[in-house]
């Protein structure tokens, strides 16, 4: 069992936000993950962006969604009551264009039984808020300062990596009273049609995801995890128990699984059981053993 | 008339299969048949139009490919789908030889209303014929069914699955752009002067579907088409396969592996 901002999570795995919905559902057993973090909300709601949203490329993947979704009152109404019936610590990952939109999204999710938040100022592919709030320090810091005054639930704050240095971001976002740091959200990145010489996405950029970013995702972690005391919820193109067991090793109190369930629906489940196989081999009886661990002091 | 087949209902499932046949049936066009008895734990949801996720296996391709059944045999669980070697994982998955195994995700998707006693007219287009042969095989029998399948034509885009077709219904008509088998031009110069359907069933090219739904709309005649378009996870978690459908005076963004892939053509914003 993992503790982390209180709340109990029975593995130290969730899902990353956006990869796992209704249907996931039917696939994985939702009773066996640390938490399930849902697809991101937002006040009103949000059409996302223009097809073709989705590019694979080479150990990976480009999104550019948007942030697609049906608005906070029909998501505590139709889509939430499915999540709390499992018992698992549902995290709500939260969207907004500006600040306001950011506090009034927390507000309305203050009084459903959520157990966090996830503070989305990451996501590429909005053009106004997503990642604009993620990737200068000072802003980062008054949006979560904000949504940390009124906020009832554990603040988790969801990170980019399209950033010089990322432990400043996450610095500020300690300092304004977030409870936690998820990292890492995905990469810009690009794909060229070459029969049609235009960008293959309709939005041009879209967002790395997969085992292509694991590297970049594994550093950063470990920077940010040496910069803040404040526990880091890694993610990054884990596709197996040994990816996540280094994301540990970095410094990560639990990871989150993303693209690898559109690889594989039950990759999420086979890493929980991967990762409890490691620690039995290596006779390690508390995860909280390994977590940093690598660290050259 | 009621044509809107959604269901609520999610039954798909993801296990290991066996390849029991890949053949190249015209240019970078291959058949595979399955036997996957898992999908056949229920019947009703098993239709044509819907789709299969195959997990090609290799490390650099994560995603699935989603390709349509062309056909269902409950006799002996096997599925058959057709396929056009579009890229490096479908390229892999026409190297696959019998007995190899493979994982695979379904039935996904929403399948074709099967529409009784009336006149129904089938259009398909290039690699979007393959799910109306199911279609065809469904609903022949109860229906006035007259086909019309339209190819580029040439050595390198030839006519595929005609033969199936004509097995199963006596009123296959088939258009190539080159006039190199059945009649030169597209599918709407066939149909234009037949006695009007009370119903079209379509896959094909979105210019197709778009010209097939404009003809319905202005004839009075309704239609359906299965539509595809870029995904990543094929059951609704990526919210990444977005067809843009009318929303009263404004538009949503449905989901092509969830919500369709068969939609009213005349809901859709071609």
């Amino acid at each position: 069992m993992s503790v982390i901002c209180g709340i109990n999570w029975k593995t130290p795995v969730t899902t990353a936000s956006g990869t796992f919905s209704r249907e996931s559902a039917a696939l994985v057993d939702v009773k066996r993950l640390g938490a399930v973090t849902l697809k991101g909300v937002s006040c009103e709601p949000w059409h996302g962006n223009p097809p073709p949203r989705i590019a694979e490329t080479y150990g990976g993947m480009l999104n550019s969604v948007g942030l697609q979704n049906i608005g906070a009152d029909e998501f505590i109404k139709n889509e939430l009551p499915f999540w709390l019936r499992f018992g698992t610590p549902v995290i709500v990952n939260l969207a907004g264009h500006t600040v306001d939109e950011y506090v009034n999204a927390a507000k309305k999710f203050n009084d459903t039984p959520v157990e966090m938040f996830e503070l989305n100022i990451s996501c590429p592919n909005v053009d106004m808020g997503g990642m604009a709030f993620g990737t200068d320090a000072k802003t980062a810091g008054h949006v979560v300062s904000e949504v940390k005054k009124v906020s009832a639930k554990p603040l988790i704050v969801k990170l980019s990596p399209n950033v010089t240095d990322i432990t400043e971001i996450a610095r500020a976002a300690e300092a304004s009273g977030a409870d936690a740091i998820s990292m890492i959200n995905t990469i810009l990145g690009m794909k060229i049609d070459i029969t049609k010489r235009k960008p293959l996405l309709a939005n041009t950029f879209g967002g790395l995801s997969g085992p292509a970013v694991k590297p970049v995702a594994v550093r950063m972690v470990y920077q940010v995890s040496g910069a803040v005391k404040i526990p880091v919820i890694g993610m990054g193109g884990i596709i197996n128990a040994a990816d996540a067991v280094e994301f540990f090793m970095a410094g990560a109190s639990a990871v989150a699984i993303g693209t690898a369930s559109f690889a594989d629906p039950h990759a999420v489940i086979k890493i929980i059981d991967g990762i409890g196989e490691f620690l039995v081999k290596n006779n390690i009886n508390d995860i909280e053993e390994i977590i940093g661990c690598s660290r050259i002091k | 008339m009621n044509i809107d087949c959604r269901s609520e209902i999610f039954n798909a499932v993801y296990f290991e299969t066996k390849i029991i046949l890949n053949k190249k049936i015209a240019p970078s066009v291959f058949e595979i048949k399955i036997y996957a008895p898992d999908f056949f734990s229920n019947l009703f949801c098993l239709k044509a139009g819907q789709f299969i996720n195959f997990y090609v296996g290799d490390k650099a391709m994560l995603l699935p490919r989603p390709i349509s059944i062309c056909e269902i045999n409950r006799e002996s669980f096997e599925i058959r789908v057709v396929y056009r070697v579009a890229g490096l994982g479908t390229e892999i998955m026409s190297k696959l030889k019998n007995n190899d195994k493979l994982f695979v995700m379904g039935p996904l998707g929403n399948g074709f209303c099967y529409l009784k006693n009336k006149r129904v007219w089938i259009v398909g287009g290039g690699i979007g014929t393959p799910p109306l042969l199911q279609l065809a095989k469904e609903i022949n029998n109860s229906c006035v069914t007259e086909i019309f399948l339209g190819f580029r034509g040439g050595t390198d885009n030839p006519p595929i699955l005609t033969d199936d077709f004509k097995k199963i219904c006596g009123n296959v008509f088939v258009a190539t752009e080159d006039g190199s088998v059945g009649t030169k031009g597209y599918v709407s110069d066939v149909f234009a002067d037949r006695k009007k359907p009370d119903h079209v069933y379509a896959c094909g090219p979105m210019p197709m579907l778009s010209a097939v739904t404009e003809w319905a709309k202005s004839n009075g005649v309704s239609v359906s088409v299965s539509v595809e378009e870029r995904m990543a996870c094929g059951y609704g978690a990526c919210v990444g396969c977005a067809v843009r459908i009318k929303d009263g005076n404004t538009f949503a963004y449905k989901k092509v592996c969830r919500d369709g892939p068969v939609f009213n053509g005349e809901h859709i914003f071609f």
